[in-house]
C-alpha cells in the first residue's frame, strides 16, 4: 500500500521569466540531479509527478520508499534549474497523498 | 536566561550590500531558522607580527539596524572566523578586547599542525576548514578526541556543496574523514551561503548529513541542538563567570501556621549551627565551578 513517498515541492527562482518549466524539463533536471550524485543506479529512479501546477510551481511527486533520501538528497543539492540560480523548497513529504490534495488548486493530474 | 531557538545556521556571510543581506535574512525566516550567526572572516597570517600589544582583531560590523528589523523574527549572533598558521595567535586572542565582542568564535586552520592547535588549545567554539582548499588537511584521531572533550564543534558548510560539485567531492571527502577519525561527534552543519538560492530548509540540511556520514540523530542535532551548546559554552566563554537570573513568583512563605512556639525555641537552638553548616555548604558548592572555570 505504502510503497511511495510523495514529496510536494515549490520552486524557486531568481528570475521566474527565464525558464521553461514543464513537467518533462521538471523530471529530467531531477533525475540528472541524481544520476550525477549516485550514479547511474541512482539516475534509474522511478519517479512518478502526480500534480504539476505551473502558476505556483509547485510540484507534488512520488518516488518509491527506498529512494526517498536519496531524492530528498539530490533535491537539496540542484542549484541551478536551466542555468537560474534555484531552490527547491520541500514543502512536505509523506507517505500518502491524501496530505496534500487539498494544497494545490487547478492542476491537471499528469503523469511521466 | 539567553534565549535561542531552533533551528541555528551558524555561518551566514557578511555582505555589504544590506538588501543581499535582506534577502538572505528574509529566506532565512522564512526557511524556519531562528538563530543565526553572521560571518565575518578575518586572516591572522596576513598580518605583520611587529606590531604588539596592539589591537589584531577587527570590531565586529555594525548590524544593528538589521538587528531591530528582525527583532521578533531572527536572534542574530555576530562570528569571527580566524584564519592561521602559527600557533602565536593565543596570546594575541587572549588580550583582544574586540574579540569578545564576538558572540561566537571559529578557527580555520591552514595546516596540519594548526588544526592540531586548533584542536587542544584554541579558546574558541567552532573548527572549520575552507571547502575549496581544506581538503588536503586531515585531523589525527587523538586531537578529534581532545577537541570533543573540550566541547568544540567542527563544521561542515552545505552551500559549497551546491554551488560547485568539485567542492562537494572535497566536502564529502572531510565529512568522511571526520566520520572515521571521530565517529562524526561534535559535528554541526551550517550554510555559508553566499545568496539566497543556496539555503535550504533545516529539515532537508539534517538529510544532507546523509551523505556526510552522520546518523539521523547527528543530522538533526547538527542544526538544533549542538548548536545552543555551542552558544551556551561560548556566552561562558565570554562572559567569564555563569550568571543565574532567578525570578520569583510572589512571596515566599516558609513557616507554617499549625506549629506551635515550643519547637520555636529548639529552631533557635539549632539556628547558629544552620547557619555555619549552611556557609560551608556554599564555600563547597561554589569552588567547582571555578575549577571548571579555570580548565576552560
Amino acid at each position: 500500500m505504502s510503497d511511495y513517498y510523495y514529496f510536494d515541492v515549490k520552486l524557486k527562482l531568481r528570475n521566474p521569466e527565464a525558464i521553461i518549466f514543464t513537467p518533462i524539463f521538471f523530471r529530467s533536471c531531477v533525475l540528472n540531479a541524481l544520476e550525477s550524485f549516485f550514479g547511474d543506479l541512482g539516475g534509474k529512479t522511478n519517479m512518478d509527478i502526480v500534480k504539476f501546477c505551473d502558476k505556483q510551481q509547485r510540484i507534488v511527486f512520488r518516488v518509491p520508499e527506498e529512494f526517498f533520501e536519496r531524492t530528498r538528497t539530490a533535491l537539496s543539492l540542484i542549484g541551478h534549474y536551466q542555468e537560474v540560480p534555484c531552490h527547491f523548497q520541500v514543502i512536505g513529504t509523506s507517505k500518502t497523498a491524501l496530505d496534500f490534495d487539498k494544497d494545490i488548486s487547478a492542476t491537471a493530474a499528469r503523469r511521466c | 536566561m539567553e534565549q535561542t531557538k531552533p533551528f541555528f545556521d551558524f555561518c551566514v556571510p557578511f555582505n555589504k550590500d544590506d538588501k543581499q543581506m535582506r534577502a538572505i535574512l528574509n529566506e532565512l525566516v522564512e526557511l524556519g531558522y531562528k538563530t543565526i550567526a553572521i560571518d565575518q572572516s578575518f586572516d591572522h597570517s596576513k598580518k605583520d607580527a611587529g606590531k604588539r600589544g596592539s589591537e589584531m582583531f577587527p570590531a565586529p560590523h555594525s548590524i544593528e539596524h538589521l538587528r531591530k528589523e528582525f527583532a521578533d523574527k531572527l536572534r542574530i549572533l555576530q562570528r569571527i572566523t580566524i584564519l592561521y598558521v602559527d600557533v602565536n595567535l593565543s596570546h594575541a586572542m587572549s588580550v583582544s578586547y574586540n574579540l569578545r565582542k564576538f558572540n561566537l568564535i571559529a578557527g580555520q586552520p591552514k595546516t596540519d599542525a594548526a588544526l592540531t592547535h586548533c584542536c587542544t588549545t584554541f579558546t574558541g567554539d567552532i573548527i572549520t576548514f575552507d571547502p575549496v582548499a581544506g581538503s588536503r588537511l586531515s585531523v589525527n584521531r587523538k586531537a578529534y578526541q581532545v577537541a570533543v572533550r573540550r566541547g568544540m564543534f567542527f563544521e561542515i558548510k552545505y552551500a559549497p556543496a551546491i554551488a560547485d560539485s568539485n567542492n562537494r567531492k572535497d566536502m564529502i571527502k572531510m565529512a568522511q574523514n571526520y566520520s572515521i577519525k571521530g565517529k562524526s561527534k561534535n559535528i554541526i552543519l551550517s550554510s555559508g551561503a553566499e545568496h539566497e538560492f543556496q539555503l535550504r530548509g533545516p529539515y532537508d540540511v539534517a538529510n544532507l548529513a546523509f551523505i556526510f556520514g552522520l546518523s539521523e540523530d547527528q543530522g538533526k542535532n547538527a542544526v538544533d541542538r549542538f548548536c545552543r551548546q555551542i552558544f551556551l559554552r561560548a556566552e561562558s566563554r565570554r562572559l567569564g563567570k555563569t550568571i543565574m537570573f532567578v525570578k520569583g513568583n510572589g512571596p515566599i512563605v516558609f513557616s507554617d501556621d499549625d506549629q506551635s512556639g515550643a519547637e520555636d525555641d529548639e529552631m533557635d537552638g539549632l539556628g547558629t549551627e544552620m547557619s555555619k553548616d549552611v556557609q560551608n555548604e556554599e564555600q563547597t558548592e561554589i569552588k567547582p565551578p571555578i575549577k571548571r572555570l579555570k580548565v576552560a
